[in-house]
């Protein structure tokens, strides 16, 4: 290097320069760093489960019941409890969700009203679940009397979920540019056929995505079941949803008691001694694989949607 | 070219407590096509607009005074109309090419469809007509079903036309159509706008002095919300009558 | 900040009023020459009606660049046709300001003659429709250009009244009539001055106020 050609200012830019790659430098290891230790820990987590679950984890475990002994105790009532639970939960959180979702973004007139009804979803969501719980306990298990069922319990993880639901259909709907909206609009189209056939389509797949991640966080819900009464040992099925005559569709099973995985879990690891132990790590276990796989389900769902739509 | 289409009379507009038009008595003559013209922020936009009601998508809109569409007579911005006729009457384009994300057939089909009562023959025939008036049938005759973001920019464009004429509008309306588009298919929608005149009015708003001379029979100069001059094209850019005018055409300001 | 059409509009101007000016002085040089019986100003004259065909190819040629380069409309536009006209009409007095300098050169090599009636009238007052008419341009003075317009009757006049006289004389004594015939085509030569004179005068209202009345009283009087 010339250095007796460069002049001054030059060589003070240059070492300013390297100082800035040098902290450029130092703050990226501090991010890898951080992630580091979070995925870190996740890992350890993970293998300290694997460790005491795995071994337990078998087809019989699957398809048992629970039982007094930890070799024949299985998770059957539990994980078909959480289908049915969950079922029932997508089954009221999404029509309601979406509705309220496309009523708040494309009907709502822009009134305090308005706002308040926004300010009440948002807060919705920071409310703790076991409130919930006592909500529904009230109104859904003594008001209505709908009992220690099923529908009970996928009703109130439906209100748990619903805001979630809710804004992210509304964060769907805002995606959509407004300039679609003003043609379809300019063509002589009512409200409800420009959301219909517009805006509704193009948001599919940033609904989905909410849905399945609002189904997601509802399958790992405890405190909530447990406050209505979801039992913890539950050694038999709900009734069958199929049936051999007219209208061959029951709903029976609404009405049924029931328990979830969680909840089982929950059981489980609760009891003196380390016996269950590895009966619990198996179950937690499986419901990480359930979330995994919806989430999963979500990123690809998204991702299939969005090719179809492109701006 | 005597008939008038339309005509402001007094017309006023606000956004919520700002006026942004003060007054507009302005004909738009049948079979011809008047340009609407003037420095950004001067109304000629939020004019255009007007004609169907799509301020009404914006809560806070107030209009004032009236604006007629003949024959009949009836007063667009009035209280008792239904903006959603008014807007299957009176056709739109914008001005950055935006079809919806479906196929070529389906963009054009859609404000068809929106009215319903017709057959599946009779909305293709519809669809081929309107896209032959976009001159872009030739083109795209071999690909109905595909997406309509395959087309170039000027293609685009002429799609969005196709499907704002599919309905058979009385009056079409375009927001600086060609400001997004390349020479060469800014001229392609010229000649197409000159066609078309023949068979429907037409009222442009254009940024462009230039492009307002080439295709325009009438000139309409907005400034600062208010009309400053109307007048026929030939006339206005060899001697416009107001000195604001000719300062604005020789680009003194604005 | 200058509008980029404005350096364009400066080159046709200068030059316009440089071959204006040109325009008066070779005309007052012709007509001193046939005054002063000096054929050497006859022959200067001759030299000077170059310069003025080369300003005419200039504004030519700059008129053209300005349109093709600005598209120009409105006012600029009328400005630049009309000195594109405005210079073919000051290059056809060079011509005309050499034809009366030949005339002279001829006349000098024959006895003085004594000009027939109203001659200094059509000399005085077709110099001062082309200075007035040049003004008027100079000023845009419409109001001017108006009175300018009333005046090419007067010169008209006066023209018929040489042609007269010369012709009279012709008949008196046929011994000088090459010089008389000079002189009617002198006098023919002024009348054409003045109606360029009133050409430019049509121009200033044309830039002014966009009328064009050029063969206005022609035009009304054939739909009459």
């Amino acid at each position: 290097m010339a250095r007796a050609a460069a002049p001054a200012p030059l060589a003070g830019v240059r070492r300013g320069i390297r100082r800035r790659r040098l902290a450029d430098r130092l703050f990226a290891l501090l991010g890898a760093a951080c992630l580091g230790i979070g995925l870190a820990v996740l890992a350890v987590l993970l293998v300290d489960l694997a460790i005491d679950g795995l071994p337990h984890l078998d087809w019989s475990f699957l398809t048992s019941f629970p039982s007094r002994k930890p070799e024949r105790a299985g998770i059957l009532s539990a994980w078909v409890g959480s289908l049915a639970v969950m079922a029932v939960t997508a089954a009221a959180a999404i029509p309601l969700g979406v509705a309220a979702a496309v009523y708040l973004e494309e009907y709502a007139p822009k009134n305090r009203l308005t706002d308040l009804i926004e300010i009440s979803v948002t807060n919705l969501a920071g409310v703790p679940s076991i409130v919930f719980g006592l909500l529904a306990l009230g109104f859904l298990v003594y008001v209505l009397d709908l009992g220690r069922s099923v529908l009970t319990g996928g009703l109130t993880l439906a209100m748990l979920v619903l805001p979630i639901v809710i804004v992210a259909t509304r964060e769907a709907l805002r995606a959509v540019p407004f300039a679609i909206r003003e043609a379809a609009f300019a063509l002589g189209a009512t409200r409800w056929q420009v959301v219909r056939h517009h805006v509704l389509p193009y948001a599919l797949g940033g609904i989905t995505t909410g849905v399945i991640i609002a189904l997601a966080r509802a399958i790992g819900e405890t405190a909530p079941l447990v406050t209505i009464g979801a039992l913890t040992y539950v050694a038999f099925l709900p009734a069958a949803p199929l049936q051999a005559e007219w209208p061959f569709l029951s709903f029976a099973w609404l009405r049924d008691p029931f328990t979830v995985l969680p909840i089982q879990t929950f059981n489980w690891i609760s009891r003196p001694g380390d016996d269950f132990r590895g009966n619990a790590a198996a179950a937690g276990l499986v419901l990480i694989a359930l979330t995994l796989l919806l989430n999963g389900g979500a990123i690809w769902l998204r991702h299939r949607l969005r090719k179809r739509v492109r701006w | 070219m005597g008939d008038l289409k339309a005509e402001a009379i007094g017309l006023d507009f606000h956004y919520g407590d700002v006026q942004a038009l003060y007054g507009i008595d302005l004909p738009i003559h049948a079979h011809a096509v008047t340009a609407l013209i003037g420095p950004s922020g001067c109304g000629k936009s939020t004019f255009l607009r007007c004609f169907n009601r799509m301020h009404d998508l914006h809560p806070g809109s107030r209009y004032g005074g009236s604006l007629l569409l003949y024959p009949d007579g009836v007063d667009i911005v009035g209280p008792d109309v239904d903006p959603i006729q008014m807007r299957m009457r009176i056709g739109m384009v914008f001005q950055k090419p935006n079809p919806f994300p479906k196929s070529i057939f389906d963009n054009v089909a859609f404000g068809l469809r929106v009215r319903g009562g017709l057959s599946r023959g009779e909305i293709a025939d519809a669809v081929e007509r309107a896209l032959r008036d976009a001159a872009l049938w030739d083109e795209v005759k071999d690909r109905l079903g595909e997406s309509a973001f395959r087309l170039s920019g000027g293609q685009q464009q002429r799609l969005c036309i196709a499907r704002a004429l599919a309905t058979g509008p009385e009056l079409l309306l375009l927001d600086e159509p060609t400001s997004a588009l390349d020479p060469v298919a800014t001229a392609g929608i010229e000649q197409l706008v000159l066609a078309l005149r023949e068979r429907i009015t037409i009222v442009i708003v254009t940024h462009n002095m230039q492009q307002a001379a080439r295709i325009s029979d009438h000139v309409a100069f907005f400034y600062l919300g208010r009309l400053v001059e109307f007048g026929a094209t030939r006339q206005m850019f060899v001697k416009p009558a107001k000195p604001e005018t000719e300062a604005y055409l020789t680009g003194r300001f604005g | 900040m200058p509008r980029t059409v404005e350096p364009f509009l400066g080159e046709v101007n200068d030059l316009l009023l440089r071959m204006g000016g040109r325009a008066e002085a070779i005309l007052a040089k012709a007509l001193r020459a046939l005054a002063e019986r000096s054929a050497a100003l006859a022959a200067e004259v001759q030299e000077d009606d170059l310069e003025i065909d080369r300003l005419d190819v200039a504004i030519d040629d700059a008129v053209l660049r300005s349109i093709a380069l600005q598209a120009p409309v409105a006012d600029d536009l009328r400005r630049l046709l009309a000195a594109y006209d405005m210079a073919t009409n000051l290059e056809r007095v060079g011509d005309i300001a050499r034809n009366i300098a030949k005339a002279a050169a001829r006349m000098a090599e024959q006895a003085p003659l004594a000009p027939p009636a109203s001659f200094e009238a059509l000399v005085a007052d077709s110099q001062a429709m082309l200075r007035d008419a040049l003004d008027a341009f100079v000023q845009r003075d419409t109001g001017a250009a108006r009175r300018l317009l009333e005046r090419d009757q007067q010169v008209d006049d006066e023209q018929d009244e040489v042609i007269r006289s010369a012709l009279a004389r012709i008949q008196e004594d046929p011994t000088r009539s090459s010089q008389l015939v000079d002189l009617i085509q002198v006098a023919k030569n002024l009348e054409r001055v003045a109606d360029h004179a009133t050409n430019i005068a049509e121009l200033v209202l044309l830039i002014v106020e966009g009328r064009n009345v050029k063969h206005a009283d022609k035009l009304a009087r054939s739909a009459t």
